[in-house]
């Protein structure tokens, strides 16, 4: 069942929509793969595709049962690359992507939400210049993803949650900064990181979660929404 | 602290400008003109074509540089036809040269001016050490004296790394007769005059030596062979022209040799930072009550956003590093990865002559005489590593993603020490050359009755086979062989941008 979202006098409110299983799953890896073609010099870059090769079972693995770890993981391949090169070659692992590539769950969500007046906030926590043209794609307001880590320009392996989940308060904080109203506003979560999101908002709904969302969204009477179609990115 | 208005300082002020035709020198007129509208007149010191320095020849060169040079793109758009009135009230070109006494202005003509700007110099790193001699430190003096004359305050433009070879913290201040290895050791004698004088009696005989008999006997077989080697027909005029260039060339390299020993000795790394710093010791010695600024900058480079983001006239001081990273074998450059390159645009260059100008026509410049450094490293640190990795961005989105094989293969620059370069950049790329000219040789000469074939091999001819596609329009490509044997190839890049409607005044 998708909630109908509903107008509210005053501030905006919005839809926030998790990215990984509303429209696009498996993007952690491809565009780690993307990043690791475009690492310079042929030394590395072949070396970085070959540690990438030899994970590939594990990472498989790790897109069902534990999608963070998978991040993560493919994060730690990008070691050592220049902040530069992150922020100008990142886009190029979705560019060309088109709203035909994007699950159809996802994007009529996303059109009930604009057909309320709400703005569509995006949240992933892959990398936000990677996903750019996801945002672009599916027509969404704003894009708040992850973030590499970063020491003397380059990157460190570790990736950094998005500023939305970043901690206590930041989902208040976010609200107060783009005058969004939270308890007229909507949360499609499908990953226990989303618990402070889904639980701030006036509606909130799990998309596809894991387990442990499951398990919390069950307790707390939250609908859950399941989205199904293969994509093709 | 009262602030001074930059547009209120120099407007009605009169300026004569020397090195108004060089890459900054059009850069900071056209920006002086687009940002101060109301200046009172710039004159700027041109010297017309082979040397010549009539006014018609300053006025066809003035107008030749308004109608073709980029830096202009922003006036012609602002003002359209009317630039030529509107430029005719306010900048005259005025025949004369740096290089001569009283900048070869005419005889007897006090420039009527309140400011001399000195852009002129001689750069590169292995400049003609006359040349640099005549422009960098003796045009820095003349520049003074037409300043005293007209009673005008002079701001003259250097380079920051007159500093030379030392470490350590260096103090923004002008020192009279300054060398850099007084860093390490005061006691140290030295005096600019008697450098200046001491280098121009080593060029002397060095010229001398050049029409000595047996040089000229040397130069003279060099040239035979030259001339044998070119395939040209033996005449006398022949003879006599690749006579006349074999003796500048090794003029050119005998001077340039004994300037850089030279250089090296007191601390300056090459003729260039030596003439310009020796420039400045002369203008400290003998600026008496004119008022004196000296701008260093350090490496100027493209523009941030004036004229347009990006252009940069001919190819000089990163470019053919950047070009060759790019475009050719260089795919390691040997450097320390963390070294500090100090470029920044010529446009903020330009912004900060103008601060300085109008600091010093109203009398607000910091000290007396004061050195302003034109810098980026201590705010915007640009380390050699991050200087190859833009490149290599660049030219990847330039060309763009490419197909799933060429992302695989496409080879990119690295930062590599001194057996990483030799592995993987020139020098294995000569060996490369070599052994497979050896190999052709071979195979030529098994092939006897293929008369001219070798020939051929060694001297191509024709259109550059693969010019890269993002240069297609801009620029022409050719080759030819150099002028040694036909050994190598040497890339000629000619710019060909299509010249501007005509909108400067007709002269």
């Amino acid at each position: 069942m998708i909630p109908s979202p509903r107008m509210t006098a005053g501030l905006a409110t919005a839809a926030f929509l998790r990215v990984e299983e509303t429209l696009l799953p498996r993007h952690a890896v491809r565009a780690s793969l993307a990043l690791a073609t475009a690492s310079p010099g042929l030394g590395e870059r072949w070396g970085r595709l070959g540690a990438l090769a030899a994970a590939a079972p594990l990472l498989a693995g790790l897109g069902v049962a534990d999608r963070r770890l998978q991040a993560r993981l493919c994060a730690l391949h990008l070691r050592g690359l220049s902040a530069d090169r992150v922020a100008l070659l990142a886009p190029e692992a979705f560019a060309g992507l088109t709203a035909g590539d994007l699950r159809p769950g996802g994007l009529e969500v996303i059109e009930r939400a604009r057909r309320h007046g709400h703005r569509v906030v995006l949240v992933t926590s892959g990398l936000q210049e990677a996903l750019a043209p996801v945002a672009a794609a599916a027509g969404a307001d704003a894009l708040v993803g992850g973030a590499l880590e970063l020491r003397d320009d380059a990157v460190t392996g570790r990736l950094l949650p998005p500023s939305l989940l970043a901690g206590p308060g930041a989902v208040a904080e976010f609200a107060a900064r783009e005058g969004i109203e939270l308890r007229g506003s909507y949360a499609y979560g499908s990953d226990l990181a989303d618990l402070p999101l889904l639980g701030a908002v006036g509606f909130p709904c799990v998309v596809n979660p894991d387990w442990r969302l499951a398990r919390e969204a069950r307790l707390r009477g939250w609908p859950l929404l399941r989205v199904a179609g293969e994509v093709s990115a | 602290m009262t602030l001074t208005s930059v547009r209120a300082a120099l407007a009605g002020k009169r300026i004569l400008l020397l090195g108004g035709s060089g890459f900054l020198g059009k850069v900071w007129l056209a920006h002086l003109l687009e940002t101060v509208p109301d200046v009172g007149r710039v004159d700027v010191v041109l010297r017309g074509a082979r040397g010549r320095a009539s006014a018609a020849d300053a006025r066809r060169r003035w107008v030749a540089l308004l109608e073709r040079s980029p830096a202009f793109h922003p006036l012609h758009d602002r003002h359209g036809p009317a630039l030529g009135a509107w430029l005719a009230s306010r900048v005259r070109p005025v025949p004369g040269d740096v290089a001569r006494p009283g900048c070869g202005l005419a005889d007897g003509e006090d420039p009527d001016v309140d400011l001399v700007v000195n852009l002129a110099g001689v750069t590169g790193l292995d400049p003609d050490p006359r040349a640099a001699l005549a422009v960098n430190a003796d045009g820095a003096v003349h520049a003074l004296e037409v300043a005293r004359r007209a009673g005008a305050a002079l701001l003259h433009v250097s380079t920051a790394y007159v500093a030379g070879d030392r470490l350590g913290r260096i103090p923004e201040t002008l020192h009279p007769d300054y060398a850099p290895r007084r860093g390490e050791r005061p006691d140290l004698e030295f005096s600019a005059r008697r450098e200046v004088d001491d280098l121009r009696r080593l060029l002397a005989r060095v010229a001398e030596d050049a029409d000595t008999q047996r040089t000229r006997d040397v130069l003279a077989e060099r040239a035979r062979g030259r001339l044998e080697a070119s395939g040209r027909r033996d005449t006398q005029a022949a003879r006599d022209r690749f006579a006349r260039r074999e003796r500048d060339r090794w003029l050119r390299e005998e001077t340039g040799q004994a300037a850089r020993e030279r250089a090296r000795h007191w601390g300056w790394p090459n003729a260039y930072v030596y003439t310009k710093s020796l420039g400045e010791s002369l203008l400290l010695e003998r600026r008496g009550a004119v008022p004196l600024a000296v701008a260093r900058p350090t490496i100027v480079e493209s523009a941030l956003e004036f004229p347009f983001p990006g252009w940069k006239e001919g190819i000089h001081t990163s470019a053919p590093i950047t070009f060759a990273l790019t475009h050719g074998p260089l795919r390691g450059l040997w450097a320390r990865g963390d070294l500090l390159l100090d470029v920044i645009p010529v446009d903020v260059v330009a912004r900060g002559l103008t601060l300085v100008a109008a600091a010093l026509v109203s009398g607000r410049h910091a000290r007396e005489p004061g050195a302003y450094h034109l810098g980026a490293a201590d705010r915007n640190p640009f380390p050699v590593r991050r200087v190859t990795e833009l490149t290599n961005l660049a030219h990847r989105l330039a060309q763009g993603s490419g197909t799933p094989a060429a992302r695989l293969l496409r080879p990119e620059a690295v930062v590599v020490g001194e057996r990483g370069y030799r592995l993987r950049s020139l020098p294995a790329v000569r060996r490369l050359v070599r052994g497979g000219r050896a190999a052709l040789s071979g195979l030529l000469r098994a092939l006897p009755e293929v008369d001219g074939v070798e020939r051929r091999v060694a001297e191509p001819a024709g259109p550059w086979p693969s010019a890269p596609a993002s240069w297609s329009g801009a620029w022409t490509w050719s080759r030819r062989p150099s002028s040694c044997s036909g050994r190598s190839f040497a890339i000629r890049a000619a710019c060909s941008r299509p010249r501007r409607r005509r909108t400067s005044p007709r002269v």
